[in-house]
Parts: C-alpha cells; structure tokens; sequence
C-alpha cells in the first residue's frame, strides 16, 4: 500500500497495518510515515532510491541510501523486498529486506483536477515530476500542495498570500518544491543495462486496472502515441482511482517509448467526480419498481379492485385479464371475448394516445397527415385514419373525432402516442409553421372505457341522462356526441368498435371515470357483461382481422396492410409519392391475412415462419424451391384461440397474399419451439366480414 | 365535480412521516382544480393574452416564465404561445371558449381567428411542497436552481421529475407543480420517498 495508507490506518484506525516494514520511496514525504510506524513500535526499513538523500536517519528507522525494490517475495503474503542498487554508481548489492508490509511512496501529483474541468491545462513541472496548475483560469488562484509546495509552512504562506487577491492585488506565492533533497523520479525499476523487455516479471503501473509496463510498451508498438489513445488502449487511469496512482508513470514510460519529454507528450483531461461515487449514488432512487416512471390510467385502482391482472404496454399499467374463481388465464380471456360476443364487455383503454388538434388549419392539417381525407368529416362523426411516413410506410393508425368546426381529437395507438405527438409538432414547427394548428396532449385528460357487445347501446342507455342520443338516429355508426351521465358528469361517446361488435367508447374526464365505471359495471353486470382485458381486446380484433402494432411494424404499406383503399386520390399526404416506389407496389410483396390451422384442433404461434408445404425452414440448407432462404414466404404476427370460430387462428403476412395461397398447402414453422404445423391462409377478415354486427 | 378521484388517492396518506424534529416538507394535493390552456398564434398574442387576463381575472398578461395571480386563479406561461390557467375551485366566470363538443362550456367569444382554449383539468395532478427544506427537496430531483435568487416568486418553469415532463411554479413560499395525471403516482412515491429524509408532513 502507500505509505500514508500506512500512516493513515494508524493515526485514524489506531491500526498498526506492520510489524517488519519496507518502505521504498523517492521523496521526502515518506520520512514522516517511517518515523510515525517506526514510533508505533514497527521496525522500519527506509529504502531511498536517492543516494544522496538526507543525512539524518529518523529515530529507529533503518535508512538506507541508493536502493529501489526491484520484487517483493513471498507466497500469498510479503515475506520480504529484494532491493537493489538504483543505478549503475550506486556500489549496492542486491539483499533481501524481510518485511510483513511493503510501502511506496512515489511522490505527490496535485490536485490540478479541479481546474482541469474549468478548462485549465496542467503543466509538467520537470523538477518536482509532477504535473502543476497552468495558467490562471477565470479568477482562480491555486495555492498550497494544490500547486506543488510540500512544506506545510509554505503551503501558510501561500495561503497568507493570497489574501492579496482578495483586496484586488497580485498574490506573490512561494515556489513550488519545499523538499530538503529533490524528488529523483523512479518510473520503471530494472537492472541497469536490463533490457526493457527481457524481464518475465510483471511490473504494474495501474494497480486497478492491471496496467503494466509491458501494456504501455506494446500501446506504442501498436502505435498508439497519442495519451488519450494509451489511456482508451490500455485502460489506464479508467479505473475508480482515475489514474492518481499510475498516470503519471504511464505518461512517462509512453513518453520513454516515444524518445519525447513528459511535458510533450501531456497528460489526459480530468473528468468528474474526483473522488470516487458508487454507481448507486448516481443511480438514486432510479431502482425497482422506479428504474421506469409507471403510467396508470385513471381507473388502475378500480381495476385491481375489480380482479384485474395486469400487465405492461410499454410503460403502461393495463388489465389483462380479469379471472373468477380458479380460471387460468386461456379460460378467462375465451370466457370474456365470448360474453363480448354475447352480451355486452367492459374494456379500460385509457392508454390510448389522445391529441387535441385545434386551429382554423385543422381540417387541411389532418388532410396531409392522414392519408383519408378529414376535412370532410361532419361534426359529430368519427373517422379511422392512418398516418404514413415520408418513406411512404404506415406510422401510427386510429380515430379520429371532428368535435368542432375547428377542433379536433385525434386517437393514436398506446405505443406509439408520444412518437406521433412529437411528428405532429415538429410538421408544425418546421414544415408548415404557416398552419394555424395547435396540438395538445390529453392522453391524460380522458379516460377511456370500450362498451361493445349486442347489449352495450342497452348498457350505456342505463347510465346517461338521455337515452334517446344513443338511438341509431341520433348516434350512428362512427357518430360522436357529448353528453352528460345519471350523477351530472361529462363525457365524450363515439360509437366506434375494435371488436367488430355493436360498440362505444365513451370518455371521461380522468377524475370522474372511476365513480362512472361504477355505474356503466353494475349496468353491465346486469345483463350478463363481463370486464375484459387485453388479452381477450386481443382476440376480438384478431378474429376482425384488425391491424396492431404487430401488423404495423414500420416495414408495412397501405396496400400490405390490405388497407390500399385509405389513400386518397384527391389530396397530397405525407408519404404519397415514396408509397408509388416501384418496390413497394409489386404484386409479390408480403400481405396481411388470416390463418387457420388445417386440422382445427391444432394451434400454432405467433412469430412462426409461414413456407409452402415441403419447403421448411429445416430445409432451408438445401435452399429448395422459390422460398428456400430461410426467410419463407411469410410469417405470423398474432395468434389467438378464437371463440366466435371454436379453434386457433392468427393474422400475418405472407407473399402475394390470400389469392396467391388459396388451395396452396402451407406450414407455419418453429422449429425452436415445436412441430411444423399445417395451416391455410384465409382472408383477414375471420368473423363477421361484411361488419354486420357493428352496425345496426 | 361530485364523485371525483385523485390520481394519488392510495398513495398521499395524511401523517407525519420520516425523521423526526422539525417539519422539513408538507406535501399535498390540490383536488378537482380547473386547469385551462389558453393557445394563441403568433399574430393573436396580444388577443389571446387579454382572453386569458379576463377569464382569470389577474391584473397583467404574465410574460414568458412568469405566472400571474388573482386570489386563489394563477395564470401561467407556459409556452410562448400557451397559457395555462390553474384555479382550485371552478371559474366564477364561464371561459371564453369557442364552440365545440370539447369545450366544457360554450359562450362563444374567442373565435378560432384567435386562439383556442382546451380544458385540461384532469390531465395533471396539481401536487404542492412547502416547507422549510421544499426547494432542497426539489433540488434532488429537478435539474434546474429553485433557490429564491434564480427562481423567485411567481417564476413558472417546464422542466423534468424522473424523466417526466412537469410544470413547476413558486408562490407565497412554496411550490406547485403539476405532473401529468398517469405517471402522478410513480412521482409522488418518488417525492415522498425523498422527503421523508427531511421529516415530512402529508396534508
């Protein structure tokens, strides 16, 4: 260890950390530690490589002149320090100092650390071997061991001198130095005439790190002159001392390699914290459960209270599933999309992203970012739109709602809310700043509940004031209307549905959706709904053939998406003209669809390779047929037991599309997880494909 | 509104929590507060700044980071082109607000021509710190100086808790901030877990 590790274990600790102590130094500064260990009943050995050191020995300590350590001894512990002469004129033999504690004192490096991240460069001071403070920076005037005086008197006296400064004067400080014999720098301890590279023995220079003499030797070979190149190559001074101990003897042994001085070849700049901070400071409370902030959505309590299971989208909080007595989660979600079905299911899909685009320019702003157009949406009506890249592929899909002439809410998906919202602003700001348009967040704002099933108009009808705006007439397909519930609150109802049923999504303000969920769940429960969860959302669409962000994985188009109808012909929009790419027209191009098992009592997965029967993936070596590169013809992006069909289904894309498969045989395969399955692709549109359900 | 929830509702539990001694922070929650955006172009400034004075009923148009107040009514710049009033209790006078299924009330004065006017009183959760040590507690999580020398009274800044985007003001010793309603509850156990070093008081 150092020598005042040494001294500081036994001033502060009361721990003597040797009896038989060696201690190898180059300086002055070690004679305090061997006098101090020599007085705490240690016998001290003082090896000083300067043969013209001080005259006077401290008390009990065994000063001798002219010796460097060249290896320490022993097994597992330090048994003793072979010493040898520190040059050629030095006359020493070598001898054998058994010790239980080696001590290195290699001079000191001021803290020019400070001023190094102020932006002053250090200056090599050949004297002292030590880099020293450069110029001034700012108003910064550096004064006792921080610039290079040893002597605690004259460290006084620099600070005495800097009062100067104080009254606007020039502070006259004392030289730096202050030892009785110069500090004679000792870099690399060998044999004298010893090549620099016979030695088999290690000779560390970062004792962090493992740096050795030997890895800044083969940096320069490797050609790296430069320090900041040494410190990146070796790792030197990388490690929590941040090169305090090793530096400066890296910097010498490079300069050495390089034939150049030390103050040539500089030293690397200082980076904060000087003292070492475990990773947990700087990581705060940013652990467990708050790595990631959480988002709720406004009814996260009365869904826990209700059953709820839940899981993460994104960073989202949302119900899964909401199991009764002893119901896995495969028997929950069939039991749920089956009440859908059937009576009336409750969903919260707060989560979604909800931006209030306002201004005179809505309507023609939302006509170049839609691909359909909404300058022609009526007041009071819904619209699905779907929003498109520059390079012509989909970004981000939903409704959006015309609440006024000049207002708008557009609804994106969960994922990708804060993604679209950050678009529209930046279309605004750069692209069209001439658009009067505000968009606003209100993600927040609302809260969110799907009503779907044959019975949800019957339920909702149990908790508004007014019935009669939920008839057909007043509220049809894709209508919107504001309207005001049984205990006085506000709201928003679209009808518009996900799950291919007669469905509503009615929005409250957040703070009023758990006293509203109340009344719309006892309205359910008496017709014999259900809540339901994402996983049972899941299997309502898939079984629609409804695209998710599965389907819409940033390297799909309209027309992949079977969606090629949403373009307008009669508008520009973002991503019109790369959309008409030669490449991304072709009739070849994988298209959604759905999938059936052959045998229906079979299931498949999602994220399975879809091949033409004969042409598995495990031939794929053998590179047979037109889809013999392993990629397939296509792939699964969904899958789902569905209830409405009794037997698995799921949705991809495959080459070509549904046309190109009819009667083709076709294997979806996995092979990590399991057989190849047979399946048949079928149009996406699984359930209910005229949409006859939804509407009235 | 009857039968409203606070976003923070499991979480701010009134007590006294954490070290012992003096009080260091009281948190607490401003409940069913009307919050309001006032949005104008670049030409309407001046309009819009004077439909958001009115409806507030505050003396000044604030300038950017600012915030100006009339009783319990603050109103705050947020943006060079964004207001937001902030009111605990519902406005006195109905907004300005152009017509729309969105607006909670519709007395139409301020046409689009001129601005637009939002309700986003459910978007935020309006959490207040106060206290002796308020700004310290402020100063480990927030990446700007909350001291009274670069964040004095009536200063309104956009600025970051954990990576959340929040709206903090300083008012008659103390601090509010509105965080966005979802992510309130991972803040406030954040603030509250921090505090508690502090000796801290939930109100």
């Amino acid at each position: 260890m150092t020598a005042t590790a040494a001294q500081t274990y036994l001033h502060r600790f009361a721990v003597l950390p040797g009896e038989r102590v060696v201690i190898a130094t180059n300086n002055d500064s070690a004679y305090d530690a061997a006098r101090d260990l020599a007085a705490a009943g240690a016998h001290v050995i003082l090896a000083d490589a300067r043969p013209d050191a001080a005259a006077k020995a401290p008390d009990h300590v065994d000063l001798r002149r002219g010796l460097v350590p060249l290896e320490a001894v022993g097994r597992k512990t330090v048994a003793g320090v072979k010493l040898i002469g520190s040059d050629a004129r030095s006359g020493q033999p070598d001898a054998i100092a058994p010790c239980d504690l080696l001590l290195l004192s290699g001079g000191w490096s001021p803290v020019v650390n400070l001023l190094s991240h102020r932006g002053g460069k250090p200056v090599w001071n050949r004297a002292q071997a030590c880099f020293l403070p450069g110029d001034a920076v700012d108003n910064i005037t550096v004064i006792g061991a921080a610039a290079g005086c040893w002597e605690h008197d004259a460290c006084l006296e620099s600070g005495h001198a800097v009062s100067a400064v104080v009254g606007g004067g020039r502070a006259v400080l004392p030289p730096p130095g202050g030892w009785a014999t110069p500090i004679k720098p000792v870099y690399e301890i060998r044999r004298s005439g010893a090549s620099k590279t016979a030695s088999a023995k290690k000779a560390f220079v970062d004792f962090q790190h493992d740096v050795t003499t030997g890895d800044i030797r083969l940096a320069h070979q490797e050609g790296f002159v430069s320090v900041e190149h040494l410190k990146r190559y070796t790792t030197l001074g990388m490690a929590t001392d941040q090169g305090k101990m090793g530096n400066v003897i890296g910097l010498a042994l490079m300069a050495d390699a390089l034939g150049k001085d030390i103050a040539a070849v500089g030293t690397t700049r200082f980076r904060p914290p000087y003292t070492p901070v475990a990773i947990g400071a700087l990581a705060g409370r940013h652990v467990g459960a708050h790595f990631r902030p959480l988002r709720q959505t406004p009814l996260h309590d009365w869904n826990l209270a209700h059953g709820a299971t839940m899981t993460m989208a994104g960073i989202w909080h949302r119900p899964w599933y909401f199991a009764e007595d002893g119901e896995t989660i495969s028997e929950t979600y069939i039991r749920e999309a089956a009440t859908v079905r059937k009576t009336v299911g409750l969903c919260d899909v707060s989560s979604l992203g909800k931006i209030a685009v306002q201004g005179p320019d809505a309507a023609v702003f939302l006509d170049r970012v839609y691909t359909n157009m909404f300058s022609s949406l009526p007041v009071g009506k819904a619209r699905y739109g779907i929003m498109l890249r520059d390079d012509g592929m989909v970004m981000d899909d939903g409704t959006t709602w015309r609440l006024g002439d000049d207002d708008y809410l557009m609804t994106t998906t969960t994922t990708q809310a804060g993604k679209v919202m950050v678009w529209l602003e930046e279309l605004l700001q750069t692209r069209w700043p001439d658009l009067k348009v505000h968009v606003s967040a209100v993600s927040d704002h609302w809260a969110g509940v799907a009503v779907a099933g044959p019975l949800a108009r019957d339920t909702l009808a149990a908790v508004v004031e007014d019935e009669t705006q939920l008839l057909p007439a007043a509220l049809p397909f894709m209508g919107v209307i504001k309207t005001r519930l049984k205990d006085g609150g506000t709201c928003l109802i679209a009808r518009i549905s996900f799950s291919g049923e007669l469905a509503y999504e009615i929005y409250l303000p957040a703070g009023h959706a758990p006293a509203a969920m109340d009344a719309l769940w006892q309205a359910a429960r008496d017709r014999g709904g259900c809540l339901y969860g994402s996983e049972a959302l899941g299997a309502l669409r898939i079984e629609k053939g409804h695209v998710t962000g599965a389907e819409l994985d940033g390297r799909v188009t309209l027309d992949d998406a079977g969606l090629g109808k949403m373009a307008s012909k009669k508008k520009p929009f973002i991503g019109a003209a790369l959309r008409a790419r030669p490449q991304l027209q072709q009739a070849d191009r994988p298209q959604l669809v759905g999938i059936f098992p052959q045998d229906r009592r079979k299931k498949f997965k999602s994220g399975a390779l879809l091949f033409p029967a004969g042409e598995t993936s495990e031939s794929v070596g053998e590179s047979v047929g037109e889809f013999g590169d392993g990629f397939g013809a296509g792939w699964i992006t969904a899958v789902t037991h569905s209830p409405a069909l009794g037997h698995w289904i799921g949705l991809g894309y495959i080459a070509g599309g549904c046309a190109a498969w009819h009667g083709r045989r076709v294997v979806a395969s996995d092979p990590v997880r399991g057989p190849d399955v047979a399946v048949e692709i079928v149009s996406p549109h699984m359930f209910d494909p005229k949409g006859a359900r939804m509407h009235d | 509104m009857t039968n409203w929830s606070s976003a923070i509702n499991r979480d701010r539990q009134p007590g006294r929590y954490g070290a012992d001694g003096d009080v260091g922070i009281i948190l607490g929650e401003i409940q069913a507060a009307t919050q309001m955006q006032f949005a104008a172009w670049p030409d309407t400034l001046d309009q819009m700044g004077a439909v958001a004075m009115a409806t507030a009923g505050v003396a000044t148009v604030p300038a950017a980071g600012r915030v100006s107040r009339a009783g319990d009514v603050s109103l705050l710049r947020v943006e060079p082109l964004k207001w937001w009033l902030v009111s605990p209790a519902p406005l006195a006078t109905p907004p300005l607000v152009a017509s729309g299924l969105a607006s909670g009330v519709t007395s139409g004065v301020a046409s689009s021509e001129v601005g637009a006017v939002l309700d986003i009183s459910d978007a935020r959760c309006w959490i207040t710190l106060t206290g002796p040590r308020a700004a310290t507690l402020l100063a480990h999580s927030l990446p700007i100086d909350v001291r009274p020398t670069a964040f004095a009274d009536d200063a309104v800044v956009s600025s970051a808790i954990h990576h959340v985007g929040v709206t903090l003001w300083r008012a008659d010793d103390g601090f509010n901030l509105l965080v966005p309603r979802s992510y309130a509850a991972s803040i406030w156990q954040l603030l509250f877990g921090l505090a508690q070093q502090y000796g801290v008081e939930v109100r």
